[in-house]
């Protein structure tokens, strides 16, 4: 029995749209950051960029539940435990985008408080900084929910 | 006053064997799916009632036939 054999639909979806995620994800870094800094952009660059992911995502997802609807037709299944599994990862991925605006309203108070912030902070005033970091808490808020639908999947 | 932990636990392994039914014919029959009856066996997954009862009636069992419900043993009192 092969490995997508022993999946559910669920599990299936979960994965393809963890990969459809990290390419997504990989275009906006390589879009927004050279090496290990992100440099000045004009909004034009930003705007498209976003309309861009906004594109791919919706185009991505949108093939998926395609998929997903054809393999239903077919007799593939979600039931309960699906639903509650799902459930649970929806809750661990808004507990962590919770936790990572947490972090980032930290950070802007900590520059507002400090006239001078810690080298260690992120410059939330600058714009393409701010724009991939709340790009990237989105990104991060849906691949904890479908690695987590992907465990759950397995351990429970 | 609290209430004792419990565990549900079944016999679903044994009588769909006995009924000569794989766990996917299972699956069908209840409209599940394999891998949720495959945790519900290994007793990983406690199902809700309307899929235990759908359980029991495919099975042609009675419902506290198929589960039992084991109430673990209270620890010493502090």
């Amino acid at each position: 029995m092969t490995l997508t054999e022993n999946m559910t639909l669920t599990e299936k979806r979960a994965g393809l749209s963890l990969v459809i995620a990290i390419a997504i994800f990989a275009y906006l870094a390589s879009n927004m950051i050279d090496g290990w800094s992100i440099p000045d952009q004009d909004a034009r660059h930003i705007w498209r960029t976003w309309l861009f992911v906004l594109g791919f995502g919706t185009v991505g997802e949108g093939a998926v539940s395609v998929w997903a609807s054809y393999l239903r037709k077919r007799g593939a299944l979600e039931d309960e435990r699906d639903e509650q599994i799902v459930a649970r990862a929806d809750r661990l991925g808004l507990m962590v985008g919770f936790c990572a605006i947490s972090v980032l309203i930290w950070q802007i108070l900590l520059q507002a408080t400090y006239p001078t912030p810690a080298p260690w902070t992120l410059n939330i005033q600058h714009l393409p900084t701010l724009f991939f970091v709340l790009m990237a808490v989105l990104f991060l808020c849906h691949g904890v929910k479908q690695v987590m639908i992907l465990v759950l999947g397995r351990l429970s | 006053m609290a209430v004792a932990k419990g565990r549900v636990l079944n016999q679903i392994r044994q009588r769909r064997t006995q009924a000569g039914l794989t766990q996917q014919d299972f699956a069908n029959l209840v409209g599940a799916t394999r891998q949720t009856i495959l945790a519900i066996e290994a007793e990983k997954y406690a199902p809700s009632l309307e899929l235990a009862f759908r359980m029991a009636r495919a099975l042609s069992v009675p419902f506290e036939t198929l589960f039992q419900f084991e109430e673990e043993a209270e620890g010493p009192r502090s």
